[in-house]
């Protein structure tokens, strides 16, 4: 089930809310907990069963983790029983197959293999299974006794799909202890509407762009059309991504849940290090405090350090896909971050903002052609296109995609900043009245664009 | 502190208003009746589906339900009319491969076709015509708006090159037995007096008319002794274009039919699958209907038989799509028996089709758009 869908606003939500506030307190979190099965099945009738089963084996592993806290050997070893069977997991079914194309590739063998769908969500609640059973193992928390507690810290539904990545650490006092006001219920909607606005009416159809264009063959793409293309998917995917994360939240919060937030305006930072605090930060965090610190961070020395980031960038490719190009785009990134930290963040510091800026953007915007495209062949003819091997410099339809989407552009560029959501702030304070009104339009605008179109894609879908 | 107490307010009213208006908007549905068909966009509208555990456990079920949530959600119309508006204000002026040109023309972009499919189509045609080379074959593949109208597009906007596939294929078919017929000067010099819809992907009568007075200059047909007169049939036509595309969906044009003045004939239409034979080309009921344009011909059918009261010898056999229908009518006084197959639904024997009714000359009419999808006229004349 997807949150930018009419029978999940209309019909899932409505229920699950009702069914919330009527049941006593010992029961909301089963309410939430069955919710998110029924959430997850309906999605994946099959796949159901491995959440099931993931949930179950580290929420006993767990528990027999923390039973055992006399016997660090055991507890040891249980851990890396724990990691390795949750990692197998998330390798079997997602990686398995790039896994064997790539012995295919180079081994030139023809080991055939049966493509397995993979189970949405499973990167994320991978990590969030991880991140609970390193916590216990190093005392950072008590392990969870109540399978149900357990059971929906892995899989409610506001975060199961697509994150934010929560470590259990900062959701434990609030799967016992939550405050549910009609202030933060409307503080929840807020979020929903601006996240569910930014997914359909600015990623959907600036995505359909950036589509159209990676379709165009050579002969009718010249170079400016290329740019609009790559700039279109930025803008996609941030908005796809961020939205779906804002209505995580919005969701979250409507049932008292505080996650932390995920994105903040990453496109108007002035580095790339700046740029990875400020985009996908549950997933940054999560590398941080689970890969990068235990292996020394940048408190070894130079040589180490160096070997820390490549391998955190080549998880955090590898992460986003099963397929070589996600590891050059992470990879790309760790090399960015390596030149930044030893050669020129404070050079970079020293010169006019502007120019910081559009260093931070021209990177940033590469990295997207090598995250769209799966072959480097296909990387290779986008930069062929963008350096006017195609059609020329500007041509007709360059002129035609831009006077059809001006409006769009303008609207993305200046959602980027916090600029106009802090006038929408300013003028709700003057009249609140302004500010329903822009968000029951917003509203009701996503819907009719949800009505219309039942097929509504959502890019960090298969994660 | 007055800051903090109005941003807690705002918060509760939105509470307050979205709880309602997802309430409300959810028991409107459960109380509203289930839509078969949608008039505005033509097409049936899903019904609940049907559950079954396998259905649930392949994922059917869900996807189903989800499509009939979406197609049944009240209001269902206006949230259409809003998406669609909101896209116009945000600049777009295609939508579904149908651009929202001036004048009031919607006009459907050309597919390029597939270099397979177009040679599989060249290679079928080419041995028909071999093999028939006792017949005397015409081609006529006429462009369509994105070609004739192309000035009528939106501000820079360029279809796809819809003239150059047809150029491609003529030149392909060049010293072959069949003899093309070129109909876009002809459409082109009468563009201004309306020589396709407005709403609809087909040219109107006029059209027609102007297409077949090119070919009975290639086909040796005599028109002086034959004059027409137009008599509109309705005003209230919507075409495909307006349900595909969503604009202009309040706009109704006129549909004409031509009667012959002097020089007419007598005719029978058989409907072979159908097995029903009528003295009329022109089903009126389909004019209380959405789609009119099934008027001329009763829409597609596989086979249909027309003797006539002409003292021609000659038979005709016609390929064709919906753009023949309103166009056969004026090649009735040069035929005696002219025989309409339509390759997409037809499943006989061609040849021996073709020796029962001894036909003398065979006629592709089509137009470029369907045409170049196509893949059922080789498996027709395929051997």
């Amino acid at each position: 089930m997807i949150f930018s869908s009419i029978y999940f606003i209309f019909i899932f939500l409505p229920i699950v809310l009702l069914l919330y506030f009527l049941v006593p307190p010992i029961f909301k979190n089963t309410v939430l907990f069955i919710s998110s099965i029924f959430f997850y099945a309906w999605g994946e009738p099959i796949y159901i069963v491995l959440m099931l089963f993931s949930i179950a084996f580290n929420f006993m592993m767990g528990v027999d983790i923390d039973n055992h806290r006399e016997d660090k050997h055991y507890q040891k070893l249980n851990l890396i029983f724990t990691i390795i069977v949750d990692l197998f997991v998330l390798g079997f079914f997602k990686y398995y197959g790039f896994l064997l194309d790539t012995v295919n590739q180079l081994l030139h063998t023809n080991i055939s293999y049966k493509q397995l769908a993979l189970p949405i969500g499973i990167s994320f609640y991978t990590f969030q299974t991880l991140s609970y059973v390193i916590d216990v193992y190093w005392g950072k928390v008590k392990a969870q006794r109540n399978i149900i507690n357990f059971g929906l810290y892995v899989s409610m539904f506001p975060q199961l799909i697509a994150g934010p990545i929560v470590k259990y650490i900062d959701i434990e006092k609030q799967l016992k202890n939550r405050k549910i006001t009609i202030v933060t219920i409307g503080q929840g909607m807020e979020y929903f509407i601006k996240g569910l606005a930014k997914k359909v009416l600015l990623a959907n159809n600036i995505g359909a762009l950036a589509t159209e264009i990676s379709s165009l063959s050579a002969s009718n793409t010249s170079s400016l059309t290329a740019v609009l293309g790559v700039v279109a998917y930025s803008m996609q995917i941030y908005f796809d991504f961020s939205g779906y994360s804002d209505m995580a939240i919005g969701l979250g919060k409507m049932f008292g849940f505080t996650f932390m937030k995920n994105f903040d305006y990453p496109y108007v930072s002035k580095s790339i290090t700046e740029f990875w605090r400020r985009w996908h930060i549950s997933l940054g965090s999560w590398f941080r405090e689970y890969v990068y610190i235990p292996l020394g961070g940048n408190r070894v020395g130079t040589k180490k350090h160096i070997r820390n980031i490549f391998i955190v960038w080549f998880a955090t490719g590898l992460w986003h896909g099963a397929s070589w190009n996600f590891v050059l785009w992470g990879l790309f990134f760790g090399v960015l971050l390596l030149f930044e930290k030893y050669f020129f963040l404070e050079k970079l510091q020293n010169l006019p903002s502007i120019v910081a800026h559009i260093y931070t953007l021209v990177c940033v915007n590469i990295s997207w052609i090598f995250f769209q495209n799966t072959s480097l062949g296909q990387v290779g003819h986008v930069f062929k296109m963008l350096f006017g091997m195609g059609n020329g410099f500007v041509d007709i339809r360059t002129l035609y995609y831009i006077k059809t989407n001006f409006l769009l552009f303008l609207l993305c560029f200046l959602c980027c900043s916090p600029f106009l959501y802090r006038i929408f702030k300013k003028i709700t304070v003057k009249n609140q009245y302004i500010g329903l009104i822009i968000n029951i339009g917003l509203f009701i605008i996503s819907a009719a664009y949800l009505v219309y179109d039942t097929y509504n894609p959502f890019l960090y879908f298969r994660f | 502190m007055k800051k903090k107490k109005k941003s807690l307010l705002f918060f509760r009213n939105m509470a307050i208003v979205f709880v309602l208006i997802i309430f409300i908007l959810t028991i409107l549905n459960l109380l509203k009746k289930d839509q078969s068909f949608s008039e505005s966009e033509n097409r049936m509208l899903a019904e609940k589906p049907k559950f079954s555990v396998e259905r649930l456990i392949q994922g059917k079920y869900t996807d189903n339900f989800e499509t009939y949530i979406n197609d049944q959600f009240i209001f269902r119309d206006l949230f259409v009319k809003i998406k669609t508006t909101t896209d116009y204000l945000l600049g777009k002026r295609e939508e579904n491969h149908v651009f929202l040109g001036k004048k009031g023309y919607l006009i459907e972009n050309f597919t390029e076709p597939s270099s397979e499919n177009m040679e599989a189509n060249e290679k079928a045609i080419l041995s028909f015509a071999k093999e028939q080379s006792e017949i005397k074959q015409y081609m006529l593949l006429s462009p369509t708006a994105i070609s004739i109208l192309d000035d009528y597009l939106p501000l820079f906007a360029k279809g796809n090159d819809q003239r150059g596939a047809i150029t491609g294929f003529q030149t392909a078919l060049e010293g072959s037995q069949i003899e093309m017929i070129d109909v876009e000067e002809a459409l082109i010099e009468n563009k201004e007096k309306g020589v396709f819809y407005k709403t609809d992907h087909h040219w109107t009568t006029f059209g027609a008319y102007t297409a077949f007075e090119e070919a009975a200059k290639v086909m040796n047909l005599q028109t002086e002794t034959i004059s027409y007169e137009a008599n509109v049939v309705t005003y209230d036509f919507q075409g495909t274009l307006s349900a595909k595309s969503g604009f202009r969906t309040n706009e109704k044009e006129k549909m004409e039919v031509y009667l012959p003045k002097s020089g007419g004939v007598s005719y029978v239409v058989n409907y072979v699958e159908e097995q029903e034979k009528t003295t009329t080309l022109y089903n009126i009921e389909k004019l209380k209907v959405r789609d009119k344009y099934a008027m001329f011909l009763d829409g597609n059918h596989s086979q249909i038989k027309i003797q006539t009261t002409s003292e021609s010898g000659e038979r005709l056999l016609i390929f064709k799509d919906s753009y023949a229908n309103s166009f056969i009518q004026f090649l009735l006084p040069y035929y005696r028996e002219i025989v309409i197959v339509d390759p997409r639904y037809y499943y006989g024997d061609i040849r021996e089709l073709i020796e029962e009714e001894q036909i003398s000359q065979i006629l592709y009419l089509y137009n470029a758009n369907t045409f170049f999808e196509d893949n059922t006229l080789r498996t027709v004349i395929g051997s």
